[in-house]
């Protein structure tokens, strides 16, 4: 009977250590360099965002925030890294909101899904619209559509990732009109091919920004679920009446099970991070809006995403298979 | 003009000479490591500029893309292993050089042509950058498919003894190239669950595999074979290597000057093209030579003419990569696009309105690409005193060191082992293909223009799907199309004698 209090003592208290533990361990975190995978190429607008936010996080958090760049397929490569790295805070994934809530739908391949991560914040959203070259006779979406429609032609439309083709299904199941979707490596390869009069439309994140301030694009439709501030009389796609809207959000992850504390102090070091000295240079600079969302939003919204795009997804794959 | 001057003024200040001067001389450095490359060194140092202002930022990271591209040919040259992909095909006769002796005038040929078609690409892209940026536009995925179709004729001129073996390395390399995610379904391709693969085998870790880290294998087999012993590296510097042998004579200046110029013309235009590289334009220019040379046969065996032919042609692709760049905002190469996120930090938007909104800055940087190409020259110049030392060191101590470099500049390409497998795997298929005499030099160009090709042949195949005569009322086309057929022609006319 004694030896078994005494079993049960050890138990109880290691029990305790073992809860106090992770305790002290936030209480001492950040404790040494933490790494940050960057889901997309250098020079890009994730990758310009993730250092500022790096040099930025750095100083709240007195340990030095070292960039990696893990880039392709469209932040698949680093999604598919980060899940597997330890919950301790030490490694952290820069990316987009599309790898977490479309990819995993599209290629059920990808061994992840929204849940195997901790979220840790939402950091920036960039201004996606479509766009067309001034050179066009098509001042708005509807007399574009109209007039592929009176023509009887389908319309080509450059697109980098597998959203537009979504896109494209959501304006051809309303309007009527068919698409081609050229597939382009990037948003800048289809700005040139429109610009080159190659292809008749694009959809672009920032680099559309300054063409149509040169006046050789005119932008039909944006494409998030906001009017874009820079443009406000620009309509977005549900405003006219097209069943779509997807902002593909640059936001800051870590794998699943990260100490509450460590999650909470990562994601106050991003809210602190987003200045507005900070979001004004990077508005100015990347066209993108900083937007912060804390873990618990950052997860709904992913999901929100998630159940948007669902039914589109089935419909394309039902389309695939035929 | 008063711009010009000003941006003139601003790339002579001490400060940004400094600037410039670092940077071609961290560009020649890692363009000489075989394993490290410019756009990584460019990548690295981009968060560095934070701190400076945007011109000396920018130029520091354009002096790197500079020194980067005559680096490369050290290392070619002297060892047989590029130091960067394009050096590929200076190394086709500027190692023979070297063994005969002639490694320093290969060097020295090998700077000249660079600086020169550099320059040459520079001058065209100060002066008809918006013209030719036009033009560039009206090549649209039929005419890039066009292109790279007559691009890949070169093949013939690069496959050595056996036209066949030329061919299976270049379909092999072609074949490699599809790994990776369809770009139209997004499913991924021969991936086999990496998830490192969806974008495709990365070319970096390929191409030291294959280029550099093989040679090694070779040389130290070499090596042991001989018995310990083996061949001495030949000091290039010796008293008993006569002058002529280590310096350019006019007479030989004049007769690569056509080549030269041809180079720079390839180069220059390849740059302009988005997507098709420096490694392809140094391989368009040494065939292109080749194919113009009253002796083809000497061309592989150490002829002065290929290493300038080959040189001229990848570094007039670095002035030009900036004609899109900045002329319209997109970026031609990684390069090109890393510099991109430079300006961008600098709070320089490229594109359209460069010219209107930042002259001062944009004749700044004109003026220190200017500056570049002299620091090139004189630090090239010293440089190689420095660099050719290399080869008095035994092979036993450079050997090791190369092997190192080339395991670390895989890992920093992916930042992870499996860019280092990818490397080894292709370290001993390279090691195999130069065992059984098959051209990894039509492996490469298979590689580097299957997946563009396949890009823009699935895009003119949609665009035109509905219409496809409109497709010969193209004149690009047409012409490129009608190109292709002659070359083609030619190569079997010439070989069908012979055989």
């Amino acid at each position: 009977m004694r030896r078994n209090l005494s079993i049960i003592a050890v138990a109880t208290l290691a029990a305790g250590t073992a809860a106090l533990l992770p305790g002290i361990a936030a209480a001492e975190y950040p404790e040494k360099p933490i790494t940050m995978l960057i889901g997309f190429r250098p020079g890009g607008a994730v990758d310009t965002t993730g250092r500022l936010l790096a040099a930025s996080m750095e100083k709240i958090l007195g340990q030095p925030v070292v960039g990696v760049t893990k880039a392709g397929g469209g932040g698949t490569v680093m999604a598919s890294t980060l899940v597997t790295a330890a919950p301790d805070g030490y490694t952290i994934g820069m990316g987009a909101s599309a790898a977490y809530a479309l990819a995993p739908q599209m290629n059920t391949k990808l061994k992840f899904k929204i849940d195997d991560f901790d979220h840790i914040a939402t950091v920036s959203i960039p201004q996606d619209a479509i766009v067309v070259r001034t050179e066009s006779p098509w001042k708005t979406l509807d007399q574009l559509l109209a007039d592929a429609k009176a023509k009887n032609r389908p319309l080509s439309f450059a697109s980098q990732v597998s959203i537009a083709t979504l896109m494209t299904m959501a304006i051809s199941n309303k309007s009527g009109v068919q698409f081609n979707v050229i597939p382009v490596k990037g948003g800048a390869v289809g700005i040139q091919e429109v610009l080159g009069g190659h292809v008749d439309v694009t959809w672009s994140g920032s680099g559309w920004h300054k063409q149509v301030a040169a006046g050789t694009m005119r932008a039909l439709a944006s494409m998030g679920p906001k009017r874009n501030a820079g443009y406000p009389d620009l309509p977005t796609l549900k405003e006219l009446g097209y069943n779509f809207e997807f902002v593909d959000t640059f936001m800051l992850s870590a794998p699943k099970g990260l100490p509450k504390e460590v999650l909470a102090k990562l994601s106050e070091a991003v809210k602190a991070s987003l200045t507005p000295e900070f979001s004004k240079n990077l508005l100015s600079k990347m066209r993108l809006v900083t937007d912060y969302r804390g873990p618990a939003e950052t997860t709904a919204y992913l999901h929100k995403q998630h159940d948007d795009m669902a039914p589109l997804v089935a419909e394309l794959k039902k389309k695939q298979k035929k | 003009m008063e711009a010009i001057l000003a941006g003139i003024g601003d790339a002579l200040t001490p400060i940004n000479l400094f600037f410039i001067a670092a940077g071609v001389f961290t560009g020649i450095l890692v363009g000489a490591i075989p394993g490290l490359n410019a756009p990584m060194a460019i990548a690295i140092a981009v968060p560095l500029t934070y701190y400076m202002s945007p011109l000396a930022g920018i130029t520091f990271l354009i002096g790197i893309n500079k020194g980067g591209t005559y680096g490369g040919s050290i290392t070619a040259i002297l060892l047989n292993t590029p130091g960067s992909p394009e050096a590929t095909s200076t190394a086709f006769d500027g190692y023979p050089l070297a063994r005969k002796g002639k490694g320093l005038k290969a060097l020295k040929m090998a700077l000249y042509a660079s600086v020169f078609g550099d320059t040459f690409s520079d001058i065209v892209l100060f002066t008809v950058a918006a013209p030719l940026a036009i033009v560039a536009l009206k090549m649209g995925p039929a005419e890039m498919t066009a292109v790279l179709l007559f691009s890949m004729t070169i093949i013939a001129g690069l496959s050595g003894r056996s036209l066949v073996r030329g061919l299976i390395a270049a379909a092999l390399g072609a074949f490699l190239s599809t790994v990776g995610l369809d770009i139209q379904t997004a499913e991924p391709r021969l991936t086999f669950g990496f998830a490192e693969l969806q974008d495709g085998i990365p070319i970096i870790p390929l191409a030291i595999g294959l280029l550099a880290l093989s040679e090694i294998l070779i040389q130290i087999e070499r090596h042991l074979i001989a018995g310990g012993g083996g061949h001495r590296s030949i000091d290039i510097f010796g008293r008993s290597i006569p002058r002529e042998d280590k310096v350019v004579s006019w007479a030989e200046w004049k007769t690569c000057f056509r080549t030269i110029m041809r180079s720079s013309l390839i180069g220059t235009g390849i740059g302009a093209l988005p997507g098709i590289g420096a490694i392809v334009a140094g391989f368009l220019g040494y065939g292109a030579a080749k194919r113009a040379s009253k002796h083809p046969e000497r061309f592989g065996t150490g002829e002065l003419e290929g290493v300038a032919a080959a040189e001229a042609a990848n570094s007039a692709v670095t002035g030009a990569n900036l004609i899109p760049l900045l002329a319209l905002g997109i970026p031609g190469s990684l390069s090109a696009a890393i510099l991109i996120g430079a300006f961008l930090i600098h709070g320089v938007d490229p594109g359209p309105l460069i010219f209107k909104e930042y002259p001062r800055l944009v004749y700044g940087i004109f003026a220190a690409m200017a500056v570049a190409n002299l620091f090139n020259l004189v630090i090239g110049g010293f440089g190689l005193r420095f660099f050719a030392l290399l080869v008095r060191f035994p092979e036993s101590a450079t050997h090791p060191i190369i092997i190192l470099l080339c395991i670390a500049g895989a890992f920093a390409t992916g930042s992870s082992m499996f860019s280092v497998g990818i490397m080894l795997v292709f370290a001993v298929l390279g090691y195999f293909m130069r065992k059984l005499d098959f051209s990894f030099a039509t492996f490469i160009i298979g590689f580097a223009l299957g997946e563009n090709f396949e890009v823009f042949f699935r895009q003119t195949v949609i665009l035109f799907m509905d219409r496809p005569m409109e497709l010969f009322t193209r004149p690009i086309v047409l012409a490129l199309l009608a190109l292709t057929i002659w070359v083609l022609w030619r190569t079997g006319h010439r070989r069908a004698p012979a055989a």
